[in-house]
């Protein structure tokens, strides 16, 4: 096995090397080392330490970084010395090059010839809590038991997402919420003559009634019910193990469901249904995933619950590891209602709307019309619109651009928009004018999100578009930095705009400031709860120009939109890369940029649609690997 | 109580009674708990309880300006008045391994354990050790139906800060079980309250039969996994062992725990989290002094809110704006004023705390003499992120171990760890060295 390092060494072209000398090294010292060498690291980079192109190219995304920022003239920022067109070109020359060449090195990585281990370790994790109800549901026929919120919420490590198993934790909480929850839903569902807190319909009784299959005999019963549970066949003695809580209370007098409550309620705290676990061989290295775990993680990642018959059937026969089925598979479940899981965990954590309407709560005082009700329409609007978009496979730009939303006849309201009626969304056409309103950038719960409580603010909405869309980085304010009234009232009268341009002449600020801020002065026709508004706080009208660093200004939503697709690049990038952190449930390393290049050749092959990237993800090595770990 | 009655019954039953029928039905439970021959001879026990606070303090209005018994009291310390012979404010202590790391992730995971937290977005997270709470509670736990109780406010904080490259869950949790396993908090006041009389209840003997099954299924489970998906599973085996030894607990409890005999059990709160922040906080403190008083636990951790928390504080007159935000005040009067007042609103809800316990007979004293309770931030100035001077408050005699009543300022750059080493030994877990302390704190006996 061939250690990483000595095969990117291998794949360094001479004419790269000689580039690095003549163009890159002395553009570093001239224009980057004075704030980023090893003394300086501002921002944490240290560009100093390239000494050869050889260590240089071994850190592709740090170069792909740093030339988004050279080409949109962030930097050096201004003030500082720049150098000239040429000079940036030649730097962006060997940017470039080093991005194709990346390809390259793919070859070598990770595949079944190479056997290349990298640390890109996926490891056996608990159910996040949203998981976990989705299963729930989905073992006990459709039924939608509210328990998410019983169990404490999940942190995210990784790529930012709650599925790394890293940073998911069990503590005696959770296992005392497990034994009740399952007895609280299994005394909703079976004859046990007991109160449970859940009142479910008939209809929705009997739906969990005929999914245990009741009429079968309890170790039928409890066999299906447990190799749904975890996602795999039972060898008899395991079936065996669980009915011995059954015949235990059936010796001592108990109903037959009262009994049978038992092995299942043994089941839904059974490790092997709490955990997502992979077993591994004896020998480090690397294996293909097996049908049935392999069908776990599809549908953990796809439906953000338990596999269906489908795809245990596929399993079983051995199918699911052929390419033109997974494929298929990828199709089918984006289609099925069960993607909404999928939409919801992501979108929600992508966007950060997690804590919209609790941690995040606009002043109640001055914004009466926000409720629970509201924030919840307007997180439903955003799931609808990424879930549409992956559903119906649909360019991954609509996100950005989409004129058709999702409303209900309270956010119709809310967005001042007619003719919206009722509790249930709708696709909607947004109509001209009202702030050019399109696609997530659009939409209350991004633009509230992206709000301090009692104002909006162009810093946070400008970061937010930074780092969440296009997938940049924005160093955090310096202590000491000077901070804005939270009212946005200024004691000199000055308007918000005014205060931050004021801002920004202090050049420690302007750097980063003079990134953020015009992006978000572009969404400023949308108040701190994504009303449009002509007129702020003030009485003043909204003015929504920005410019920026490059030079390129723009009026309003719509030109900021245009803006963004121009950098839709670094939109796709930044959005597979997170969706692979999703699907992975762990931090990415520079090999998977293998991965994201080749999503990215597909993507644009593909016009950018959804079911590409999925797709790409889906087939990749370390979604169908494991790297077993000793 | 129906001798049938299963903890489970207990816990729906929780939801509909009201608070006299389980006065009737708990009290005489506890009553029986308590009547065994050694409860009635021992010193009333000590416990600890954390209270901690976000984004740091606008000093000037924290620390007083003299040492000693002769201090008085800052503006937002202010509403501590009449309990400051309870009490003693400590100053110049800090954590050393804080001065490097960001703003506030390796400040705020690391509060109760002083060491450094390993930079990271998730793999390998690490905060040097557990907390001092946990330690306490790994010694003393098997006291209490419940080890230690864990709250909070807010959901834990998603996602990652990708800029300075800490997972923002560092920044939801002060107590940790191991260096690399936090403790999950429980946020929603009524889910509390069950917890706690959950524990008082008949052991049910079915749960106990489940658990010895699953126990065995993860150990073989356990076998066939590579060594990190083992320490996963470890984590549940453990809370699996955890709650195995409630149930145990239930049937035969400690001869040392001692459940209150005039324990009045209040109403349970309502199902659901409370939007009015004053409320939501309110609740908790009561679970909090309920906790004590029944002798549940011994040892509570409470977060007022994540670290970087923006929470509206409108609500507190003279303030408007975020919590977060309005810490970085750029050293403006304006701002300054509501950072202050936004301190003292959070010393006032310890200041309620302190006298709820202080009104509660307990031994020769008070419940509050025989605690140890501590309000702290894990910063000081929240504008500068300064990791020095943290501010800190005390208040309870640890049953007299401690005594109150001054402004404790140490020398310079003193780890808050050396009071940590005191509260272990007080608490009757001995130890010479804490995270990075440098020997007990001077001046506390």
């Amino acid at each position: 096995m061939l250690a990483p390092s000595a095969l990117l060494l291998l794949v360094t072209l001479p004419a790269q090397d000689k580039t690095f000398e003549k163009d890159v090294k002395p553009f570093l010292q001239q224009f980057c080392n004075r704030c980023h060498g090893s003394s300086t690291k501002k921002g944490g980079l240290d560009l100093e330490r390239f000494a050869q192109a050889e260590q240089a190219s071994k850190e592709k995304p740090l170069w792909e970084g740093v030339a988004a920022r050279v080409r949109t003239h962030e930097m050096p920022p201004p003030g500082a010395r720049q150098p000239s067109i040429q000079q940036r070109k030649a730097f962006l020359a060997w940017t470039t090059a080093l991005s194709k060449q990346g390809n390259q090195q793919c070859k070598e990585l990770a595949s079944d010839q190479t056997q290349n281990f990298y640390p890109g370790h996926v490891m056996s994790r608990r159910l996040t809590r949203a998981e976990y109800a989705n299963s729930l549901r989905d073992l006990l026929g459709g039924v939608p038991f509210a328990v998410a919120d019983r169990l404490p919420a999940d942190g995210a490590g990784g790529g930012g997402f709650d599925t790394t198993g890293d940073a998911l934790f069990t503590s005696a909480i959770h296992v005392e919420k497990y034994l009740h929850i399952a007895e609280d839903v299994l005394r909703a569902v079976l004859d046990t003559g007991e109160k449970s807190s859940f009142s479910l319909t008939p209809a929705q009784r009997k739906a969990a009634r005929d999914a245990l299959g009741l009429d079968a005999e309890p170790w039928t019963i409890v066999r299906r019910f447990a190799e749904r549970a975890y996602r795999r066949p039972l060898v008899p003695a395991e079936v065996d193990r669980l009915l011995t809580v059954y015949h235990k209370a059936i010796a001592r007098g108990e109903t037959r469901e009262k009994a049978l409550r038992l092995p299942l309620k043994a089941v839904l705290i059974s490790p092997h249904f709490l955990f997502l676990v992979e077993p591994e061989p004896e020998k480090e290295g690397i294996y293909p995933l097996p049908d049935y775990p392999l069908a776990a993680r599809l549908s953990y990642f796809l439906w953000a619950t338990l596999p269906d018959a489908t795809l245990l059937e596929l399993a079983r026969k051995g199918q699911l590891v052929q390419d033109e089925v997974l494929r298929a598979q990828v199709k089918r479940m984006l289609q099925d209602p069960r993607a909404r899981g999928f939409a919801a965990n992501f979108a929600t954590q992508w966007l950060g709307l997690e804590g919209l309407g609790t941690t995040h709560r606009p002043d109640a005082s001055k914004f009466p019309s926000f409720d629970d009700a509201l924030a919840a329409d307007m997180k439903e609007e955003a799931i609808l619109l990424v879930e549409r978009v992956f559903r119906e496979d649909r360019p991954l730009t609509e996100l950005l651009t989409s004129r058709e939303t999702y409303l209900n006849g309270r956010l119709a309201k809310h967005y001042g928009i007619t003719g919206v009626e009722g509790d249930e969304f709708r696709l909607v056409k947004l109509p001209e004018g009202n702030g050019d309103r399109a696609g997530l950038l659009g939409t209350a719960a991004v633009l509230t999100a992206t709000s301090l409580p009692l104002r909006t603010s162009p810093v946070l909405r400008g970061k937010w578009i930074l780092e969440e869309i296009l997938g940049s980085k924005v160093p955090p304010a310096p202590p000491n930095a000077g901070e804005l009234p939270p009212d946005g009232k200024d004691p000199k009268g000055l308007t918000l705009r005014q205060q931050l341009e004021l801002h920004r002449t202090r050049p420690d600020c302007a750097s980063c400031h003079n990134r953020m801020d015009p992006l978000g002065f572009g969404l400023e026709a949308f108040d701190a709860i994504g009303r449009f508004r002509s007129k702020d706080d003030e009485g003043k009208p909204i003015d929504t120009q920005g410019k920026l660093p490059s030079g390129e200004s723009f009026q309003g939503a719509a030109e900021l939109r245009t803006l963004l697709l121009k950098r839709r690049q670094e939109f796709l990038r930044n959005l597979t890369r997170k969706m692979l952190g999703y699907a992975l449930g762990r931090q990415l390393y520079r090999f998977d940029e293998c991965v994201i290049e080749d999503a990215l050749k597909g993507l644009a092959a593909r016009e950018d649609r959804s079911h590409e990237l999925i797709e790409r993800i889906v087939l990749s090595y370390p979604f169908r690997h494991r790297f077993a770990k000793k | 109580m129906n001798p049938l009655t299963t903890r489970r019954e207990v816990l729906r039953g929780a939801g509909v009674l009201l608070a006299l029928p389980w006065l009737e039905s708990l009290a005489p439970r506890l009553h029986a708990a308590a009547a065994g021959p050694v409860a009635d001879t021992h010193k009333p026990p000590v416990r600890f309880g954390v209270l901690f606070f976000p984004n740091g303090v606008w000093k000037p209005n924290w620390i007083p300006t003299k040492s000693g018994r002769d201090y008085e009291l800052p503006f937002s310390l202010q509403p501590l008045a009449d309990l400051k012979a309870d009490l003693n404010v400590f100053s110049n202590l800090d954590k050393a391994y804080s001065r490097g790391g960001d703003g506030h992730y390796a400040k705020t995971a690391n509060f109760l354990t002083g060491l450094r937290v390993a930079k990271t977005t998730g793999k390998n997270i690490n905060v040097g050790n557990a907390s001092v709470d946990q330690i306490l509670a790994s010694k003393l736990g098997h006291r209490t139906p419940l080890p230690s109780l864990e709250l909070g406010i807010d959901p834990v904080i998603s996602g990652i800060d990708s800029n300075v490259g800490y997972t923002r869950l560092y920044g939801s949790y002060i107590s940790w079980r191991s260096a690399s396993v936090p403790m999950a908090r429980e946020i929603n006041p009524r889910m509390v309250y069950e917890r706690l009389f959950a524990a008082t209840a008949r052991p049910d003997d079915d749960d106990r039969s489940l658990l010895d099954l699953t126990l065995e299924d993860a150990k073989a489970l356990r076998s066939k996994l590579s060594r990190d998906d083992q320490f996963k599973l470890d984590e549940y085996l453990d809370a699996m062992r955890a709650v195995e030894k409630r149930i145990l607990f239930a049937a035969k409890p400690d001869p040392d725990h001692r459940p209150a005999k005039d324990l009045a059990v209040p109403t349970a709160p309502k199902p659901g989290i409370p939007h009015d922040h004053r409320e939501h906080v309110k609740l908790m403190l009561d679970l909090m002094a309920l906790a004590f008083w029944s002798d549940s636990t011994r040892v509570i951790t409470f977060m007022f809110a994540n670290d970087v928390s923006g929470k509206n504080f409108s609500f507190v007159e003279g303030v408007h704006g975020g919590h977060h935000d309005l810490s970085h005040h750029s050293n403006q009067k304006d701002k300054i004023e509501q950072y202050s007042r936004i301190n003292r609103w959070h010393v006032e809800q310890f200041a309620y705390l302190c006298r709820k316990l202080k009104a509660i007979k307990e031994g020769s004293g008070t419940l509050l003499d025989n605690c140890l309770l501590l309000l702290g931030s894990s910063m000081s100035d929240g504008n500068a992120h300064d990791p020095n001077n943290l501010p800190i408050v005390v208040a309870g005699k640890a049953g007299g171990a401690f005594s109150t009543g001054q402004h404790l300022a140490s020398s310079r750059n003193t780890p808050l760890c050396n009071l940590y080493v005191s509260i272990l030994n007080v608490m009757g877990v001995p130890a010479k060295r804490f995270g990075d302390s440098t020997g007990p704190l001077q001046g506390l006996s």
